[in-house]
């Protein structure tokens, strides 16, 4: 058969193929295409490809004449992601063959691409299916929280999820050996822990507190005249030294050192030399190691800082408190329980900011110290403060901050509170020497404080972790065996969630319990082996509902509660939720709606809150990058926490609303913005003081509020130092649109061939869109990022561009002149816009979009299962009920919780 | 009844459909000392280490047209100019499936697609040296030792606990504390013998616990859920094996340490020193035979000075960033030129070296930035009967699996195939 032949034949096969007739020879019959790549593209296929990749050629192993465009399976998924990565790369058409034209390739490509994002999706369908789940490790603290009113270190357990879907979707969870033994040990030191904080219970939280006037004052001015006597005692040897070079003797060796030692050229480093000159006094004579050393000492260099440490301490009101330092110094105050013991703190700080001090330094952090042997700078916290706040005291009206925190067992034992700063430090050594050059000593002080005071551990708030009232009726039982048995009972009935565990079971715990009783424990201690176990067994563990793939039937009502609780609390069911099961009425529609109002009204729905918004929008990205502190100084890991807060407290803002102020669409533009002091300061909003989110509203005109005017969300846009207008027009089409370009392929080039240029951000994107392979899916998505360029990378707003090149040593730094931002643009096959707000309008208009995703993300967190074809019905039930509400935003969950899949095994 | 052999029997039925090897405790044979199994040849063994984010492309792979011995060594390879005889250099090796571009270690050493299971987003399968361990663990202590770094989720390994994955491809968990790993392979038992027999036996009495929950769990499940909760029984199965193990050894009094005991809180340089001194100590004492290595990224760059995100370096620009990670690669590869040192110092009992039995590879799946088609492969040690010194280009989209099948085979393990192999890569056999 000639090759013209095959041809016809292929384009025969099409045909039929494209009549509809089904004569594919992989197609399964009867069952539906995981998805189906445009007919059009046979056309492509058939000029550039079926030449070499026909049936019986099948030029390296590929054969494209028999691969169907339905796909139906992974093989025939894998083999058309091997045609996208090789007509990609430009490796195929090889070179000598015919090429295809940029367009053809852009849209053959841009097909393909889209072809296989439904593809990977419905190849992982489940068919409605939802696979038994664990408690993820977020569930499971919580878990245990209820359970015991410990807190522990999740961060132990290996993470959940992974890869694109929630932490919720069983099917793409795993559980090892390893995990079972962590489990078993998570467990024993839960209920060890549980047992510590029943024994405090009653006493009297201890106090500590920290003047550090008394404390920390003595070092720092013995530190200070230490090192001025150093000084002295330099400048003396300095005289003596500057008598022995003066005579002709070195006068004349002098050339011939500067030669070899260029250094010597520096008035001050020549010092570290002179021992190369005769009759130079040894340095060791003035109390140093040698010339080097003494040299560090010379005033006019003054390495050790004294200028700041003097300046510091002619200050006023250092008999009451201390000042904070900035780069050098005493910059951050340390404070120890007396006793350790895990549990709830209170730290409390009198604390005042200094006259003049600018409004962004008028911040303090709350946190643990660096742990690590290398620091990133001496003051350095680790990860982010456990708390952040605002200063409007003054040093003669200090005002009492208060925190109040929960110390792990696993956590440092140390609290520290210092002057908000970026976690690296050189940034600030770099803005020191520039003041010091103009004031003579550095950063100026901004904050004073009085006192530290650490208190705690405090009792448990009245009602939380009352798993322990039954512990006090079982103790009547004298025997210790039934009072074990009885124990282990009740304990493995509330740990399970309300299902007995068989007698087998407890019958073998009890033994456990008789064999550390043989091994001389006592019964307080014995007991604990059992309980831990029950923390590691399935029945725990495992969100288990009975079942069968042949008949779905409804949860019970037991089910049901769980199910629901741990939607929408990350945690068990409470005592009302499993009461109303027990009587039966959980699933009345009514009780059901009355419920999830009193769980999304409870502090508890925060869990709900930060798990779904934070994976729903991929907010992992925030923490992907540091800022440079250069460039971006006030987005420190404060401002990290707080632009993430301040996602959540919109969300939450219209999860709790009512009425038309509840609909979803706020979450892209409104009025208003929940922000705190630290928020306010960072947007330029006047008038919002204090550490409290609340609804803010905003000027006419303002970029801010929603979504695309929240710093959290421009931040997950760049790498730390510049915006991306790529990483935010995938976010938007990702997350906004509901409208997810294919992931970015592997093996494409990076644009660091153009750095040396300076460019401006839109310019290196455009260069982007050149390329066939980048252009079929950069068209689509960088006229949106362009259109939020007047975000900086840490969300700031801005006219222009910095523009920054190259210096000597090769490092990026600012030069002249800057980049007028041009945020035109027109989305692809889309309006036009001329300006970041006629983009955000444009977006606005298109809500539907962003409502579809939010149910598909609501449908995939809460039943615990990829969302899939099938959901289409559910989607467009929750979306119709929704509307009836004015797209309320909890009006979704409303809908989703009363659906049939819901309440479904 | 016997409750142990109902609770083996209940695990094995859960099992069925996953061919496993039989339980080691079964037919072993043991030794009074950690030494090998035929007196007088050293026994083979296998290390893997893996370093994330991946290499500076410009200045580490050695120039593609010269292959062979002769080829010019890399700024970035520079350190090792000492062994230069004694190392061969991969091009041209990818895994197919990888697609992310921030897991340089998650497929690393399996090669699998990660959407091979319809309903789950991520599948693995199982790593090389599981496979390896399967052979060669047998007669040591511990079958195989898993290393990993403190700073695990900042330098583009991906998800994983380990470079191992198990047989079901589940990750295998690491120790990232060198203190603890230097105890658990030197440290003499403190208990006497009849504790610690009763305290496995205490131990099995808690699995028979969870087991007995697990059953009732059973009943009722759907097959789907049942197949769910077989993960949970494989991993009690797993438990199982270890303490069978345990048992096996307990009157056999651990080696004695080749090394200090090492200082607490290493990081970076440091820590990647230590490691590698344990793992010529476990490997030198006959503890274990397969090891990996799951290096640091993030705290190697802090220790160098470089206080940037180990993203941020691999996301390399001519400047600072660029030469960050020019600085990592250097520091690589001092480091393992010391450690190849340490191998070939380190004398066998027939005179021949640690270096003569062990294979070693050192690579990570992402190649530079966030390239994945020539994954960066270097490969040392006589363990596996590898043509060494020579600079090897395979064809274009050669499985990286063909390098792992090429070494098992080697190493005198006849697998079929491993991953996605097509076969062995002639050019670096011996």
């Amino acid at each position: 058969m000639t090759v013209s032949a095959m041809r016809t034949m292929s384009i025969l096969r099409i045909i039929t193929l494209m009549a509809g007739l089904g004569l594919v020879t992989q197609a399964e019959p009867g069952k539906k295409p995981a998805a189906v790549f445009p007919r059009k593209n046979f056309e492509v296929i058939d000029k550039y490809c079926i030449d070499c990749h026909d049936a019986s050629l099948k030029k390296g192993k590929v054969n494209l004449e028999d691969l169907s465009f339905d796909i139906h399976t992974v093989e025939q998924a894998e083999m058309w992601q091997k045609v996208y990565n090789a007509v990609g790369s430009g490796e195929m058409p090889p070179e000598d063959e015919d090429q295809l034209q940029n367009k053809e390739k852009a849209d053959f490509l841009d097909d393909l691409a889209n072809t296989m994002v439904v593809a990977r999706k419905s190849l992982s369908d489940t068919g409605g299916q939802i696979a038994m789940r664990r408690l993820n490790r977020r569930e499971y603290g919580n878990t245990i929280r209820d359970l015991l009113g410990v807190t522990l270190d999740i961060n132990q357990l290996p993470a959940d999820g992974g890869g694109g879907t929630f932490d919720t979707v069983g099917g793409s969870q795993f559980v090892s050996s390893d995990q079972i033994e962590q489990y078993l040990e998570l467990g024993r030191a839960a209920i060890d822990e549980a047992f510590q904080r029943r024994a405090m219970s009653g006493k009297k939280p201890a106090i500590v507190r920290m003047e550090p006037e008394k404390s920390i004052r003595p070092g720092i001015e013995k530190t200070a005249s230490n090192i001025e006597a150093a000084q002295k005692r330099f400048s003396k040897w300095k005289a003596e030294v500057d008598k022995a070079v003066a005579k002709p003797v070195n006068q004349k060796r002098l050339p011939v050192l500067l030669k070899q030692n260029p250094k010597m050229e520096n008035p001050i480093h020549f010092y570290s030399f002179v021992e190369l000159f005769e009759g130079v006094p040894p340095a060791k004579n003035y109390g140093f190691k040698d010339a080097f050393e003494a040299t560090l000492q010379h005033p006019d260099w003054d390495r050790s800082e004294l200028a700041i440490r003097k300046h510091y301490m002619t200050l006023p009101h250092r008999d009451k408190g201390l000042y904070l330092k900035l780069a050098h110094g005493m910059g951050r105050l340390d404070i120890t329980p007396k006793k350790f013991v895990p549990g709830t703190y209170r730290m409390r700080v009198r604390v005042g900011a200094v006259e003049g001090a600018p409004a962004s330094r008028r911040f303090i952090e709350i946190g643990h110290p660096y742990s690590k042997p290398i620091a990133p700078g001496r003051m350095a916290l680790e990860g982010a403060p456990i708390s952040q706040h605002q200063i409007t005291g003054t040093i003669a009206k200090p005002q009492i901050v208060e925190s109040v925190f929960e110390l792990k067992a696993t956590d440092p034992k140390i609290v520290s509170v210092r002057e908000r700063q970026p976690l690296e430090a050189k940034a600030l050594w770099t803005a020191h020497n520039r003041l010091k050059a103009k004031n003579g000593y550095g950063h100026p002080p901004a904050i004073w404080i009085d006192w530290v005071e650490l208190e705690g551990p405090l009792a448990a708030p009245a009602g939380s972790a009352k798993t322990f009232d039954w512990w006090v009726s079982e103790q009547k039982i004298k025997e210790p065996i039934a009072r074990a048995r009885k124990i282990l009972e009740q304990f493995s009935l509330e740990a399970m969630r309300g299902t007995a565990p068989s007698k087998d079971y407890i019958d073998r715990l009890v033994g456990i319990f008789q064999t550390r009783r043989k091994a001389g424990e006592n019964f307080d201690i014995a007991i604990r082996t059992p309980m831990s176990i029950v923390l590691a067994s399935p029945g725990f563990l495992y969100l288990h509902e009975p079942g069968s793939e042949k008949k779905r039937r409804m949860l019970d009502d037991r089910e049901l509660a769980v199910r629901l609780s741990y939607f929408l609390w990350s945690a068990p069911p409470d005592a009302q939720l499993l009461a109303l099961a027990k009587q039966g009425k959980l699933n009345s529609p009514a009780v059901l709606k009355q419920q999830v109002d009193r769980m999304i009204a409870d502090p508890r729905a925060d869990a709900f809150v930060s798990g779904f918004v934070h994976q729903w929008l991929h907010m992992e990205r925030l923490d992907f990058f540091q800022f440079d502190p250069n460039r971006h100084r006030e987005f420190d890991e404060s401002m990290r926490t707080a632009s993430r807060q301040e996602v959540y407290e919109s969300f939450t803002h219209l999860l709790r609303g009512k009425g038309p102020q509840a609909h979803l669409g706020y979450m892209l533009k409104s009025d208003y913005v929940m922000i705190n002091g630290l928020l306010a300061n960072y947007y330029g909003i006047e008038g919002v003081v204090g550490d409290e989110f609340r609804k803010v509203k905003l000027p006419p005109n303002s970029p801010r509020g929603g979504l695309l005017g929240m710093a959290a969300i421009h931040a997950m846009g760049s790498d730390g130092i510049d915006s991306s207008p790529v990483e935010r027009g995938a976010w938007v089409l990702r997350y906004v649109l509901n409208d997810p370009p294919p992931p970015a392929p592997p093996n494409v080039p990076q644009l660091s061939r153009l750095n040396d240029k300076p460019l401006s951000s839109r310019e290196k994107v455009i260069a982007h869109q050149t390329e066939a392979q980048c252009a079929s899916c950069h068209r689509k998505i960088d006229p949106i990022g362009f259109g939020l360029e007047n975000f900086d990378a840490a969300g700031k707003w801005r006219t222009e561009e910095r523009r920054y090149s190259r210096n000597r040593k090769g490092n990026m730094t600012p030069s002249k002149g800057s980049f007028p931002i041009d945020a035109s643009g027109q989305l692809y096959k889309g309006p036009a816009f001329a300006n970041y707000f006629e983009l955000r309008d444009i977006i606005v208009g298109r809500h539907n979009d962003f409502i579809r995703g939010y149910c598909e993300a609501l449908i995939e967190y809460g039943l615990g299962r990829p969302t899939s074809i099938v959901d289409a019905d559910l989607v467009n039930e929750m979306m119709a009920a929704a509307k009836t509400q004015n797209n309320a935003t909890g009006a979704f969950i409303h809908a989703l919780v009363q659906s049939e899949p819901f309440r479904r095994k | 009844m016997n409750p142990s052999l109902s609770r083996r029997r209940f695990l094995r039925g859960t099992g069925a459909l996953i061919a496993l090897p039989a339980f080691e405790s079964f037919g072993f044979s043991r030794f009074a000392s950690a030494a090998s199994t035929k007196a007088g040849v050293p026994p083979k063994r296998m290390v893997f280490l893996g370093f994330g984010f991946g290499v500076t492309k410009e200045s580490w792979f050695p120039d593609l047209s010269q292959t062979g011995a002769g080829y010019k060594l890399t700024q970035g390879l520079a350190p090792l100019a000492r062994h230069k005889k004694d190392f061969t250099i991969v091009q041209g090796c990818n895994n197919q499936y990888t697609n992310d571009a921030h897991w340089g270690s998650t497929y690393w050493l399996t090669g699998a697609n990660r959407y091979a299971i319809p309903g789950q987003s991520m599948a693995n399968s199982i790593s090389v040296d599981q496979v390896a361990a399967r052979h060669l663990g047998k007669d040591t202590r511990f079958a195989s030792i898993q290393l990993d770094s403190a700073d695990r989720n900042a330098s583009g390994h991906g998800p994983g606990l380990s470079l191992a994955w198990d047989q079901r491809g589940k990750p295998v968990a690491a120790s990232n504390d060198p203190v603890k790993m230097f105890h658990k392979l030197f440290s003499a038992e403190t208990l006497p013998l009849a504790q610690r027999q009763a305290a496995i036996a205490e131990r099995r009495s808690v699995l028979d616990a969870v087991l007995t929950d697990a059953k009732s769990l059973k009943n009722g499940l759907s097959k789907g859920d049942n197949d769910k909760l077989d993960e949970y029984l494989q991993g009690i199965r797993d438990i199982e094996t270890r303490l069978a193990k345990d048992e096996d050894w307990l009157e056999i009094p651990k080696a004695t340490a080749p090394m200090q005991e090492p200082k607490p809180g290493l990081k970076g340089k440091d820590e990647i020193k230590v490691m590698y001194d344990l793992i010529v100590a476990a490997l030198q004492t006959d503890s274990t035979r397969v090891m990996t290595y799951r290096m640091p990224g993030q705290s190697l760059l802090q220790s160098l000075g470089v206080n940037l995100s180990a993203h941020n370096v691999s996301h390399y620009q001519p400047g600072e960033r660029k030469d960050a990670s020019e600085a990592r690669d250097k520091a690589h590869s001092e480091l393992l030129a010391g450690l190849i040192d340490q191998l070939k110092a380190t004398k066998e009992a027939d005179g021949s070296s640690l270096f003569d039995h062990t294979a070693l590879a050192f690579g990570s799946n992402i190649s530079s930035i966030h390239y994945l088609d020539n994954c960066p492969t270097l490969l040392t040690g006589g363990g596996a009967n590898l043509k060494l010194g020579e600079h090897v280009v395979a064809s274009k989209d050669t499985p990286l699996c063909d390098v792992w099948l090429t070494m098992l085979h080697g190493m005198g393990i006849e697998a079929e195939r491993h991953g996605d192999s097509a076969g062995v890569i002639k050019q670096l056999q011996a």
